[in-house]
């Protein structure tokens, strides 16, 4: 073959440049082989059931005619026959992309304005900032007929976002911790409290593993501290400082996902949203081994937001997407995979009383807790937390 | 003919040596350049840079309260003991493939050279997957009755070096092995004649001869240990910090462009020194050994 | 007398290197055979995660991405760094020092700094937005100079009569180079591009760092699989697709070229 080469090298560019376009074809169709089951506006209005609305004929087109959907969301989360379903139903191929934790996700859209993403599932830090860039499109709320419908009218005049203007809710976790019960006792005298996080340090043996996100492993300290997690007091954040140095030797990693450490059992304590570790451990075998610690100091509330970037290619097949998501029988899928709070007011009677359980704190633990607030992500308040983080890395 | 490359040189040199030039050019020395330029510009917190030029960011990074100096210190201790680790277990088997290798030369060549060519994720996961909490060799161990329980061996600064030597070894011995390979036999020969015995021939005559291997070798391992973010990363549970995190935080998850490229403009004056230093010492050789 | 003990030390060395160097990745193959998901404790042999890695569409999406972003790098940087390569060997003029060092820079000073300078380059000096083009002139920038230095190794054993044969005997310059001069490169050609393609297809870094939308490579993709899949054990699996992918280019690399003759 060697021979044959160097007897005749424009042959073996040709066969190259083959072989190139061969995979610029498969690329550039890809998008066009997965045909949708719904060709027309007509029969996408006759398949939709009952409870739910169609979205406006215009939506429905450009984005049927946009072919790809550019998501950008935490990687495997939510249950994966809600992409599939959709594809399938409008033939709109979904492209995603997934990051390690958000605060990285906003770095790139700082650094590159216009990153043309469709989609991207985030949380109020994101949002204040997205928005004071001018980096973000309206929500049309005549695109979205279901969530006008079935989100809850207090979610609709929430804090981040009163009038649900530039992003829509989907799920709502709390922040706080969860152990494996097959290594520790459950029955501990510190737990629930954060005091076992914090000072259990011989207890779990630097089986640890805290969020990689300073706004929430600084707020969550300041929680455990008898704080508010929004505090821009000195002398609160420097007792939060020393706490969390004092800490560092048991924590094994910080990792916003750990998810194959956590099933894999390398970890024994997870800070980070509990009814992700519910849903997991079921999967570990019939024992769920983790159980839930609502700490009585209160702890993060944490809403996951859908914000459409500008700069996206198709932004009607976000609309179309969340229109598709609030149907009742979808977002059941959604809470029924992840076991997440949310504010939808018709799945109720959908949901599995396991997906009940593991969502659900303890009565009216709510009241306890904060979502992050723009004091702790901007200003004086953001500066002391990033310079915390930073000796906490170094 | 001679003249003939000679004096029509000039016409040739462009289209052969343009295009690289110019991509150098464009792609490698402008974004230094741009670099550096960031690292003079003054940046508040948020990483929102103002016009002006100011050394409050290498200020910042050397002096200031989050005492950045101490990774970089730590950055240049563990490259360098990895840097020592490789040559220690990299000379020994670059030379004896050289000198016994004999018809497997190029089978035992093949199998240093197989894990440096693939990928960096997959073999720190290799690593990750051996000697992890619920790991196998932890099972093993326990299994053999060495250890009552099992032992945890990751997420430790200790981890991070191994990890380190792991990962850049491969890069130490091909240099090593070339220089050896290409030590005159007639010279050998001649120092065995002259009365020397195989250690004193090895200390006067091979190890001088192979110099040029083992600082090639060091270029390719220090610097990247050097420069290595993945590993504390993956290995060391993201809180043992080296200078590579510094810089992938502060460019990625921070964006402070201006903080993190006078960071990267430090390490940048650290390895051009490093390699100044090893092209001094090893002599040009050094340099052919690289690549 | 010295060298029973010394011999045994080497040996031991020796041993040791390999096995550090092969022990985790031997384990990782063989752990891609377990039936268990997490790999740790050996159930039963099966093969059904190769089946798997195939049906797994997100995987073999980016596949083709990798495949796509490989095969252009190594064109083009194959083309620049052989020709840059055999012009630095062919003309002496000032310079060609400084220039030598330069196309040595990128490949010596760690990915994680240049990386992080590309990408202050592309989004705030020109602007490019992050994508296909730019992980593929990134990828060009680290993987051209391992052609020239790849090409500049082989041409030091050419006999070049030949294309001074060719000239005397009234061919053109470009018919020489077409007829003689490529064909003397090819095996520095091909060389280059077997080093080239899965350097382009492993990077990790550089990938990350200028990487945009849609562009999850397989090493981006494996690298959030280590973090949260469910079946770490595609893990293993893919592992061994990176090990033999450069195995093969290795083997037939060595087969074609006689001289048993390796670059980095």
């Amino acid at each position: 073959m060697f021979t044959y080469l160097e007897k005749k090298p424009m042959r073996w560019s040709l066969f190259a440049s083959g072989l190139i376009l061969i995979f610029a074809f498969v690329i550039a169709a890809s998008p066009c082989l997965a045909a949708g089951q719904l060709k027309t506006y007509e029969e996408y209005v006759a398949s939709i059931p009952k409870g739910c609305e169609p979205v406006p004929r215009e939506c429905f087109e450009q984005a049927v005619k946009g072919k790809t959907f550019a998501m950008y969301d935490w990687a495997a989360w939510w249950p994966e026959e809600l992409y599939k379903g959709f594809e399938n139903l409008f033939g709109i191929k979904i492209v995603r992309d997934n990051y390690p934790d958000i605060d990285e996700a906003l770095a790139k859209f700082r650094l590159n304005p216009k990153t043309p993403y469709d989609y991207w599932l985030t949380n109020p830090k994101s949002l204040h900032y997205m928005k004071e860039w001018n980096q973000l499109e309206m929500v049309n709320h005549d695109w979205i007929p279901n969530v006008n419908r079935y989100l809850a009218e207090d979610v609709k005049q929430a804090s981040w976002d009163p009038g649900y203007k530039y992003c829509v809710l989907t799920t709502l976790g709390y922040d706080a911790y969860v152990v494996n019960t097959n290594f520790i006792d459950k029955k501990d005298p510190r737990m629930p409290s954060w005091k076992f996080v914090f000072e259990g340090g011989d207890v779990y043996k630097g089986k640890l593993v805290m969020r990689n996100e300073m706004n929430r492993v600084i707020g969550n300290t300041l929680k455990y501290l008898g704080y508010s997690l929004n505090s821009t007091d000195p002398a609160e954040l420097k007792a939060a400082e020393e706490a969390l140095l004092k800490l560092k030797p048991n924590i094994m990693s910080f990792d916003s996902w750990p998810k194959r450490a956590v099933m894999a059992q390398e970890v024994w304590v997870v800070e980070g949203v509990v009814h992700d570790y519910l849903a997991l451990g079921s999967l570990i075998g019939p024992k769920n081994p983790f159980y839930p610690a609502y700490p009585p100091e209160g702890c993060l509330l944490s809403p996951m937001l859908v914000v459409i970037p500008k700069g996206g290619n198709n932004p009607a097949a976000c609309h179309l997407f969340l229109n598709y998501l609030y149907r009742p029988e979808n977002f059941a899928t959604l809470i029924n995979g992840v076991a997440y709070g949310h504010g939808h007011i018709q799945i109720e009677d959908l949901l599995t009383e396991q997906a009940k359980i593991w969502m659900t704190p303890p009565e009216g633990y709510r009241q306890k807790c904060e979502v992050l607030m723009p004091p702790a992500f901007t200003g004086e308040g953001e500066k002391m937390r990033a310079s915390i983080w930073e000796k906490l890395k170094k | 003919m001679k003249i003939f490359f000679g004096t029509k040189a000039p016409v040739r040199i462009l289209p052969t040596l343009g295009p690289i030039s110019l991509w150098i050019a464009l792609f490698v020395f402008a974004p230094v350049g741009v670099i550096i330029y960031f690292s003079f510009l003054p940046a508040d917190s948020a990483g929102e840079i103002s016009a002006g030029v100011s050394l409050k960011n290498y200020w910042l990074l050397l002096t200031g309260d989050t005492d950045y100096g101490k990774a970089i210190l730590r950055s240049v201790l563990y490259a360098f003991i990895t840097n020592m680790v490789c040559l220690g277990i990299g000379y020994p088997t670059a030379y004896w493939i050289a000198r016994y290798g004999g018809r497997f030369k190029a089978l035992l060549l093949f199998l240093v050279i197989a894990p440096s060519w693939s990928c960096y994720l997959v073999r720190i996961y290799a690593l990750k997957q051996l000697v992890g909490y619920p790991g196998i060799l932890n099972d093993f161990l326990l299994h053999l009755g060495v250890i009552s329980s099992p032992i945890n061996m990751l997420y430790t600064s200790t981890a991070v070096v191994f990890g380190l030597i792991y990962i850049w070894l491969p890069f130490m011995v091909l240099p090593i092995y070339a220089s050896v390979e290409g030590i005159n036999p007639a010279l050998l020969e001649a120092s065995l004649d002259l009365g020397a015995s195989p250690g004193w021939q090895f200390w006067t005559v091979t190890l001088p001869l192979s110099k040029g291997g083992i600082f090639g070798g060091t270029i390719l391992t220090f610097i990247p240990a050097l420069g290595d973010w993945l590993v504390p990363l993956l290995i060391g549970g993201n809180k043992v910090w080296m200078a590579g995190n510094l810089i992938q935080h502060y460019f990625i998850v921070r964006g402070n462009l201006a903080i993190g490229s006078s960071m990267a403009v430090i390490l940048t004056a650290a390895v051009v020194l490093l390699i100044y230093m090893c092209i001094k010492l090893g002599g040009e050789d050094a340099v052919e050994r690289i690549v | 007398m010295k060298s029973l003990r010394t011999d045994r030390l080497l040996l031991v060395l020796v041993v040791g290197g390999y096995l550090l160097l092969w022990g985790p990745i031997i384990v990782l193959g063989i752990f891609s055979f377990n039936s268990s998901a997490f790999g740790v404790k050996w159930e039963s042999l099966t093969a059904k995660w190769y089946v798997e890695l195939f049906q797994t569409s997100a995987i073999m999406d980016s596949v083709v991405r990798s495949l796509l972003i490989a095969s252009v790098t190594t064109m083009v940087a194959t083309g620049i760094g052989t020709i840059a390569g055999y012009g630095l060997f062919k003309y002496k003029f000032a310079g060609r020092r400084f220039l030598r060092l330069s196309i040595l820079l990128p490949i010596t000073v760690p990915y994680v700094i240049m990386a992080g300078a590309l990408l202050v380059y592309f989004t705030q000096i020109i602007h490019v937005p992050l994508g296909y083009p730019t992980i593929i002139i990134a990828h060009i920038s680290f993987s051209a100079p391992l052609a020239v230095f790849v090409t500049l190794g082989r041409m030091q054993r050419i006999d070049w009569s030949l294309e001074e044969a060719s000239i005397d005997l009234g061919a053109d310059r470009l018919t020489t180079w077409r007829k003689v001069t490529i064909p003397l490169l090819l095996p520095a050609i091909f060389a280059s591009a077997v080093l080239i393609f899965p350097w382009s297809f492993n990077d990790f870094t550089i990938t990350y760092f200028v990487a945009g939308v849609g562009t999850t490579t397989l090493p981006l993709y494996l690298y959030s699989m280590l973090q949260y899949s469910l079946k770490p054990v595609l893990i293993n699996a893919i592992s061994l697709i990176f090990i033999i992918t450069p195995t093969i280019g290795i083997l037939v690399l060595s087969y074609f070229q006689r001289e048993k003759q390796f670059t980095r």
